[in-house]
């Protein structure tokens, strides 16, 4: 948005990476080093706590995905409604021009790691709004990095809950603590 | 005093209508699907993925190249291309962007020969959105194995 | 010596959990006080009207559920069908006008459900949200089994529905509406009694009955200050002519008094779909109709009661399969002016108990 792009954010702290590089280069620390990655992904995936980004129909899917016929909460998915608080963002619904500089502010203002679900038709590339259209953003991927997305219009809350265990998945695949290996 | 006395009967009371309705719900009827191990019945008419059912009789598509659901539309999600001419006219392509798909039905509803149908399946959540482009291999497959008539309109009792 | 206070913006939203979906209220405040409020609309401007003069008159059903008030789906679909229908004078059988009635009146449930629901949330009752959509869910699945549809179902058509109502599903319908008499006591009991409830919304957000019609108020909003005016009775539609049903109208203007109207329509719903039923005739569901259906040269005004209020839509024809200009009159942008007026004086918590209790959805104010 801003024509000077941020510093870039330290993801890891400085301390813990150095411990983890002392322990992977022991005799048999890199066993031990992925079963705390292990247990520290499995406890990141079952509580993910999402920022609800309603924005229009999608969002009335999302609220019943919380109410009692499919319950959320039992996964541990647990609606906020402040970024600083939340894993992951939903972005339910088509987001506009005018509303796109706000979700990219609040998906800065998360904690890292986050990640982003793109849920209906509209988030994921404009949808119906796609053709003769000069408001709507064509896919909130053009400001924020989308990591599951959910098609439909609006998708059923099975569909939502669906995108959500395919993030658990990816979580749980995450090398969290290993430094990435430049290529 | 006596005001203080009929508010607390107020507040006890309204206390205690409400807690009646909660406690009436925790011993009825259990309501939450568990979704991922139990699924919901999804109901035979329901807007699901679109999908390319192959004809049984001559094991080739029903589709006859008519443009009809390109041109219905709303969303210009559907791209079809043949190839050949007269009886040998094949389709070489039909695409259909299931990001930008709206799934109203129209196309649907104007088919001719029930070439394209609902299926009531709905879990296509994908990590890339050059998933969500269906192609032909992908849309036949989509397709239920035994025969249903999703396209035929207005006819009485249909499930 | 005086103690020098100055006023204080607030801004509430874009993101805000309690506005029910994207409005921005630029709220002004002397202390605790409401000096005054500005909303800033145009978060959700989705260009719909526009969008339909590239459209045929058939696609544009299912931009109407989408681009407009997306809790009320069917309604959208009713008021832009019927300014077509009075363009092209276009004839819709007895049972087609049945069953969109029916549907219409499902919807209304459904609609004032997500309100009364996500009222309860902003007021603290978070018991009422799942108490209502449990209740949804059943409105949903008999959606589903009709329409195909459980947010946007793009049922109606031009000169009728698209299809005939699976078997047994009255009955299904009629079943629940009996059951769902006794769901509208249970929220009465969770809620009418409750001194908290009342103490938050008793007296709160007055809007007189002058200033309602004042400031173009309609609805369940006016008809909570006393402004005696439904749309299906002073203009009946589809089967409102031959059905009898009461329209609750309380002289408050409160917060509690919009509450109240709400449920007493949820009640008069459930009356009208069971005189619906008991009434519905037999035969074609749909007239013939072209797909690419070129109306003739006019215009049409068409005003129905959505669950949000007087829902017009103004269709110009230029003898194209296409409309020349579609003007949409959303009940929800003329509601959402009226809100400076209720809340002038009020304290900053109140904000969100009058916001929710008009009941605005910003698909609606922006289209």
């Amino acid at each position: 948005m801003s024509a000077q792009a941020p510093p870039p954010i330290p993801t890891r702290i400085a301390p813990i990476q150095t411990a983890v590089d002392i322990l992977d280069s022991l005799p048999g620390g890199s066993v031990v080093l992925s079963k705390v990655e292990y247990l520290l992904n499995w406890s990141r995936a079952a509580s993910l706590w999402p920022l609800t980004f309603g924005l229009a129909c999608c969002a009335i899917e999302m609220m019943a995905a919380w109410a009692g016929r499919f319950d959320l909460d039992r996964m541990g998915v647990i609606p906020r409604a402040t970024p600083r608080q939340a894993d992951c963002m939903i972005v339910a619904g088509r987001c506009t021009i005018k509303m796109a500089p706000i979700v990219r502010r609040l998906w800065e203002q998360m904690p890292e790691p986050k990640y982003v679900i793109s849920m209906g038709s509209c988030a994921t590339c404009g949808g119906p709004f796609y053709y003769d259209n000069y408001s709507i953003l064509k896919g909130i991927d053009q400001v924020v990095p989308v990591d599951v997305y959910v098609p439909g219009c609006p998708p059923r809350p099975e569909a939502l809950i669906e995108g959500l265990l395919k993030l658990q998945e990816k979580i749980k695949a995450e090398p969290f603590l290993r430094r990435a290996v430049p290529a | 005093m006596e005001a203080l006395a009929t508010r607390a009967w107020e507040a006890v009371a309204g206390l205690y209508a409400g807690l009646r309705v909660t406690f009436r719900a925790l011993v009825g009827r259990k309501n939450t699907v568990m979704y991922p191990l139990q699924k919901v019945n999804v109901a035979p008419r329901w807007h699901g993925l679109l999908a390319l059912p192959v004809d049984p009789e001559t094991g080739s598509d029903k589709c006859i190249i008519c443009f009809q659901c390109e041109r219905v539309c709303p969303d210009r999600c559907i791209h079809i291309e043949a190839g050949g001419k007269g009886k040998d006219r094949l389709l070489t392509r039909f695409d259909i962007e299931m990001d930008k798909c709206c799934y109203c039905g129209l196309c649907v509803e104007v088919c001719p020969t029930e070439a394209i149908v609902f299926v009531p399946h709905y879990e296509t959540s994908t990590y890339n959105r050059a998933n969500l482009v269906y192609d032909l291999d992908d849309l036949r497959r989509a397709a239920p194995k035994e025969p249903i008539a999703h396209g035929v309109v207005a006819m009485r009792g249909r499930p | 010596m005086a103690l020098r206070t100055e006023e204080l913006m607030l801004n509430m939203g874009p993101q805000h959990p309690s506005t029910h979906g994207v409005l921005r209220l630029v709220v002004t405040l002397d202390g605790e006080n409401i000096v005054d409020v500005v909303p800033d609309i145009g978060y959700l401007h989705s260009s719909v009207e526009k969008m339909m003069e590239y459209r045929t008159y058939l696609q544009n059903v299912a931009l109407a559920d989408r681009g407009m008030d997306y809790l009320t789906a069917l309604a959208n679909e009713e008021g832009y069908l019927l300014a077509v229908e009075r363009v092209g004078r276009i004839e819709v059988p007895p049972r087609a006008r049945y069953l969109r009635t029916i549907m219409l009146e499902l919807q209304r449930l459904s609609s004032h459900l997500v309100w009364l629901g996500t009222w309860g949330i902003d007021l603290g009752a978070t018991t009422v949200f799942l108490y209502c959509f449990r209740e949804r869910e059943r409105i949903l699945d008999l959606f589903e089994q009709a329409t195909g549809g459980r947010l946007h179902h793009v049922y109606f058509r031009p000169g009728g529905v698209y299809e005939d109502l699976p078997d047994g599903w009255t009955d299904r319908v009629l079943a629940f509406c009996d059951e769902f008499l006794g769901r509208v006591d249970e929220y009465h009991e969770l809620l009418t009694g409750n001194p908290i409830f009342l103490a938050r919304v008793q007296g709160v957000g007055v809007l007189p009955r002058d200033r309602a019609i004042a400031m173009g108020a309609c609805g369940p909003v006016a008809r909570a200050s006393g402004v005696d005016f439904d749309v299906r009775k002073a203009f009946p539609y589809e089967a409102y002519g031959e059905l009898a049903f009461d329209v609750p109208v309380f002289q408050e203007g409160d917060c509690f008094a919009r509450y109240r109207v709400r449920m007493e329509e949820m009640r008069q719903s459930v009356r009208i779909i069971q005189q619906a039923i008991a009434k519905l005739p037999d035969g074609e569901i749909r007239s013939k109709v072209q797909v690419n259906v070129k109306l003739p040269r006019g215009e049409a005004y068409a005003r129905t009661e959505s669950p949000r209020g007087d829902l017009g839509v103004y269709l110009v024809s230029e003898g194209e399969d296409a409309p020349y200009r579609v003007k949409i009159r959303a009940p929800s942008f003329s509601n959402l002016f009226a809100l400076t007026e209720m809340m002038r004086g009020w304290k900053v918590a109140d904000v969100i108990a009058i916001l929710g209790s008009v009941d605005i959805v910003l698909s609606d104010v922006d289209r």
